[in-house]
């Protein structure tokens, strides 16, 4: 229900069912599309949660070459000859690590002392320059720790990897044999940690899709027998509620029979016989002529206010005539009040006996309110039949009504007209600006 | 015993009786299908000898297990 104040237009909703019966094979498609989404989403949170844990294990396990290298093959050659810069020292570490370390994925070898020279490399031109270490690296070379990166070649000391693109550098803390400190750095392509990564993607991602699909399709016989029992209980209601319907107006023809033949012909006895009897004591005795006459009026009173009770209970020209005549009666009423009225339909109208009942008692009940509430100049009714639907809307240009200050329990008329679309498969609107008129529109599907 | 049962790692103790790990590995080097060798030494030189050898890590023997099984693993990846 959405409520705009202040003069603007505010309409009052209930929602419309698609349509009286639900499909099976609808609703199972429904059903199946939905889990196919849902299967999407949790493909797609797969696919990311995986690639992201493929990475995170290669890095892990670039982390632990590097230290299994740095301590198999590096660690003899870490002397104090080596951080001296001798060349002996350099020739042997290099013959190790050309044989033993040098091999794809990785692709360069630097280790550093503390004061961020390149005691070794296995770029010759790197040997003995000096760059600061990072506070990373520093920290690794302090605490014998192992951290990874992905390397920044727009630096000097990476110069030499920028024909690589793209490189993962780990280092690693290790100690020379006299306990100085240094960093033993392994530069590896990025795209093997991507490729690592996505092998352990692809281990876990077919089973993975191809569980789910199972768990899917097993679901579907599920809801093959759901929506048939959800479909038996709605033909269930809907019989129910044709029976409800036929009753009442099995009881609305009943009680409007007896009402006419009942207390209507006795009413209308007893007021020929006062006029009568006040015809013949006009002569004798005038004033109870009178009282006769004005007891008489009453009883013809009575007897039209209980004819459009009748009416109203049980309208006879709705099912000898149709709705439009029907309507055309209840539109007399406006016109004897000097209220204008315009009915918009085509005369020879004629819709389902169960469909015309509704809309008469829509337009019955939202007459009545425009009549008693509204203080309207002009009041239009219009149906029309646009596909496979009927529209029956009610517009008059009254004081209207603030939708929102509505008091539900006052508003029976209103809630048992939402009631009655509803259960009859329809959607009913109420339209109101206050000081502006109402309209209400009722929808009624005709297949 | 390693010809005839043909291992793909063998973990070598430098400092062996009768014969050198640095000479023993050496001779393994010159099998025609060699296998890998991870050394264990308390000595960085006879490490680096080792290394020299054909050994493809040579650890000290304070090395844990874990670091012994991770450079078996490496060796026996690379080799």
């Amino acid at each position: 229900m959405t409520d705009q104040r202040n003069g603007r237009t505010s309409t009052r909703r209930v929602p419309i069912p698609s349509g009286r019966e639900t499909s099976i094979a609808g609703a199972v498609a429904r059903f199946a599309i939905t889990g196919l989404a849902g299967l999407g989403l949790l493909t797609f949170l797969a696919v990311q949660l995986l690639s992201s844990r493929g990475t995170t294990e290669a890095i892990r396990d670039a982390k632990a070459l590097t230290q299994v290298a740095g301590r198999g093959i590096a660690a003899p050659y870490l002397t104090p000859q080596l951080l001296a810069g001798q060349p002996e020292a350099i020739r042997a570490i290099d013959g190790a690590v050309r044989t033993r370390l040098l091999a794809a994925p990785v692709v360069r070898v630097k280790i550093w002392n503390g004061t961020g020279r390149i005691v070794y490399s296995d770029e010759p031109r790197l040997i003995g320059a000096r760059y600061p270490l990072g506070a990373s690296e520093l920290h690794a070379l302090r605490t014998g720790g192992v951290d990874a990166e992905v390397s920044d070649l727009s630096r000097p000391e990476n110069r030499f990897e920028r024909q690589y693109h793209k490189l993962l550098e780990v280092y690693y803390g290790m100690r020379a044999e006299d306990g100085t400190p240094a960093l033993f750095e392994l530069y590896q392509r990025f795209s093997s940690i991507t490729a690592s990564g996505n092998r352990v993607f692809r281990t876990f991602f077919v089973p993975m899709i191809a569980t789910m699909v199972l768990l899917e399709l097993a679901q579907i016989p599920l809801a093959v027998s759901l929506a048939r029992k959800v479909r038996r209980g709605q033909r269930d209601r809907e019989e129910l509620l044709q029976r409800a319907i036929d009753a009442s107006e099995f009881e609305r023809r009943r009680i409007a029979r007896d009402l006419h033949d009942g207390p209507v012909q006795d009413l209308a006895g007893v007021s020929y016989t006062l006029s009568s009897a006040a015809g013949e004591a006009r002569a004798v005795d005038p004033e109870l002529a009178a009282a006769l006459e004005q007891t008489s009026r009453q009883a013809r009173e009575s007897i039209r206010a209980l004819r459009t009770l009748l009416v109203d209970i049980y309208p006879p020209r709705l099912h000898s005539e149709g709705l439009i005549a029907a309507l055309s009666d209840l539109l007399s009423a406006f016109t004897a009040a000097g209220v204008e009225t315009m009915l918009d339909a085509d005369p020879q109208l004629r819709l389902p006996p169960g469909v015309e009942a509704v809309l008469f008692r829509v337009a019955q009940e939202s007459l009545r309110n425009v009549l008693e509430h509204a203080h309207a100049k002009t009041v239009n009714v219009e149906v029309r039949t646009p596909e496979h639907h009927a529209l029956l809307e009610v517009r008059d240009d009254g004081c209207g009504m603030d939708l929102s200050a509505i008091d539900e329990e006052e508003h029976f008329g209103l809630r048992m007209l939402e009631g009655l679309a509803r259960d009859s498969g329809g959607r009913l609107e109420l339209e109101s600006v206050p000081g502006n008129g109402t309209a209400v529109r009722l929808a009624m599907p005709l297949d | 015993m390693i010809a005839r049962l043909h291992p793909d790692v063998v973990v070598m103790d430098l400092a062996m009786a009768g014969m050198s790990g640095v000479e023993a590995t050496r001779r393994v080097m010159t099998q025609r299908r060699p296998p890998a060798v991870v050394a264990l030494s308390g000595s960085r030189e006879l490490m680096r000898d080792a290394i020299a050898a054909g050994a493809g890590q040579a650890l000290l023997k304070e090395a844990d297990l874990t670091e012994l099984l991770a450079a078996i693993r490496l060796v026996a990846a690379r080799w």
